[in-house]
């Protein structure tokens, strides 16, 4: 439905409709959301060198410095890079057998009753106590954690994409049917393009949980990655080295979900006068 | 000339079966869920092949069931239905069905949509896209053809919809209120548009409307139902029963004496409802 764009009279700004002034004020707007960041920081500074004990603390220049030559060195490209593998692995697995199961199940009432209380049983029990058995029968390495990663992203991807099946219109399905579509059909170019939305929140946040699983594997077992190294340093009391694990950890999150913005923004327009 | 008649009163044998494409058989439908809704109750109809049916009725009555009975997306509790000689079983791929919701795909373009029914029968792409064009520039929307649903207006929606069920070449419409959401002049316009289009594809038409004057315009026979569950009333041959030519005047003005004639009927069963 088309809304109309109605200009009013706009207050003054300082900063308006001039190219150059517009893009200082972009960053101005930006440096908003820096300041609290800052302060923190700033905080954390101070503290650590006028009374708190920086054995445990550490300081901001300090945890700079460390993961400054951690880069400089080449020291943190292995575990970052197989951190982020490992990721990726867990994910295309957790989104490929969530999103298939995901089908199946919505779409015949029998394998329905049959994988859901399997699947709720699954889902309710704590991810965490699954490293143990994972490392009994896996051992130490790459396979445990991505059976960690699948874990923790595919409940997330499969229940959203669950939700946005069984909520496709009964008009698309009907439509399916009338036309002859067989299920392959429906399910691809009916059912999963119009639950759409839903699959790609699930698939957002399945990335970010797989990211979790990597590590949460990573610090119970494997001996790369970044999870390893914040683990290696607290066993080691370096206190400097596990924020510094987690400066790093936390910027990948932060890149992966600007990434996810930018690459996953499914938009369906609104089927105009359709309520339902 | 289209004759509909209520089975108890008329020999099965009254239509020859070669003209018969659409016939229930005594269909009956109760929906049961929090509440218990008799939709149907022992309905019986013959359709004949290229006629133009209107089923008006109080609102809820069961109309849209039925047409939903024909398609094959209800199956019925006691009954049969009948298209072209076989019982209705599955969802019914050999006719149109264009509803009050369009039901157009938001995410692919006028093209696309159009071609979508040929899409799922695998015909290939160049050729299920030739055909999509063609009927696109058929129902006057050439040059829309990359645009999205979403871009475009209620009739012109109406349209692709209209495209997209044609393009199957299908021998018969159900039509459940398709023009109900329009303003009123794109809806006289696209009655007079699919009332040619009917005539030049010979095609069979189930339509299902609120509107006498619509069903007056553009039917050959009226079947007026009961509230629910629904029965039939009355069955009107219009072209005997309005004065020739004067019905579907261009100006849209349909023929008084027919439309008080309906409206008696129907005014009583909505009194009835209400009351």
């Amino acid at each position: 439905m088309a809304t109309a764009n109605i200009q009013s009279r706009r207050p003054f700004k300082l900063f308006e409709s001039r190219p150059v002034t517009a893009f200082f004020r972009a960053w101005w707007e930006k440096a908003h959301g820096l300041t609290g960041f800052l302060a923190l920081v700033a905080i954390w500074q101070v503290a650590s060198n006028f009374g708190m004990n920086s054995y445990y603390v550490s300081s901001p220049t300090e945890v700079l410095l460390l993961v400054y030559d951690w880069v400089a060195t080449g020291y943190i490209w292995p575990h970052l890079s197989s951190t982020l593998l490992n990721t990726a692995i867990g994910f295309l697995l957790a989104a490929s057998i969530a999103l298939g199961l995901a089908i199946v199940i919505t779409s015949s009432r029998f394998w329905e009753r049959v994988f859901s209380p399997l699947l709720f049983l699954a889902y309710s029990t704590p991810k965490i106590v699954l490293a143990p058995v994972l490392i009994l029968w896996m051992g130490v390495g790459r396979p445990p954690v991505l059976a960690l990663s699948f874990i923790a992203g595919f409940f997330v991807i499969f229940f959203n994409a669950q939700s946005g099946l069984r909520n496709v219109p009964r008009i698309y399905t009907d439509t399916a049917a009338i036309l002859g579509a067989n299920r392959f059909d429906t399910a691809f170019k009916f059912r999963l393009p119009a639950a759409a939305s839903y699959i790609g929140a699930g698939l957002h946040q399945g990335l970010i949980y797989a990211f979790h699983g990597v590590i949460l594997g990573e610090m119970t077992a494997s001996n790369t990655g970044l999870g390893y190294i914040i683990i290696y340093s607290a066993t080691s009391m370096d206190s400097t080295a596990v924020i510094a694990g987690l400066v790093v950890l936390a910027t990948v999150t932060f890149v992966l979900i600007r990434l996810l913005r930018r690459f996953t923004r499914i938009e369906i327009q609104d089927d105009s006068g359709y309520v339902g | 000339m289209t004759t509909i008649m209520p089975f108890p009163m008329s020999p099965v044998v009254a239509v020859a079966p070669s003209d018969s494409i659409i016939r229930a058989n005594g269909v009956s439908k109760t929906f049961v869920g929090r509440t218990t809704t008799k939709a149907l109750n022992d309905v019986s109809i013959d359709i004949r092949s290229g006629s133009f049916v209107s089923l008006v009725g109080p609102s809820g009555c069961g109309k849209t069931t039925l047409l939903n009975m024909v398609a094959g997306l209800v199956v019925p509790d006691h009954g049969e239905i009948v298209y072209d000689g076989e019982q209705v079983r599955g969802p019914n791929s050999r006719i149109g069905y264009m509803t009050q919701l369009d039901a157009l795909l938001p995410w692919r373009t006028v093209l696309a949509n159009v071609a979508l029914p040929l899409e799922v029968k695998h015909v290939n792409k160049g050729e299920r896209e030739h055909a999509a064009r063609e009927v696109i520039r058929r129902v006057g929307l050439g040059g829309f053809e990359q645009h999205t649903p979403g871009q475009l207006s209620g009739g012109m929606r109406k349209r692709v919809s209209l495209a997209r069920t044609l393009i199957y070449k299908p021998k018969t419409l159900l039509l459940d209120e398709p023009l109900s959401a329009l303003d009123a002049q794109t809806r006289a316009l696209l009655q007079m548009q699919l009332r040619q289009l009917v005539e030049e594809l010979g095609l069979t038409v189930v339509l299902v409307t609120h509107d006498i004057n619509e069903a007056i315009a553009l039917s050959d026979t009226i079947v007026v139902f009961s509230r629910r569950p629904a029965r039939i009333l009355e069955t009107i041959d219009v072209d005997a029963a309005a004065s020739r030519n004067h019905h579907r005047s261009a100006k849209g003005g349909a023929d008084a004496d027919l439309y008080d004639r309906i409206w008696a009927v129907l005014a009583n069963e909505i009194d009835i409802a209400v009351a």
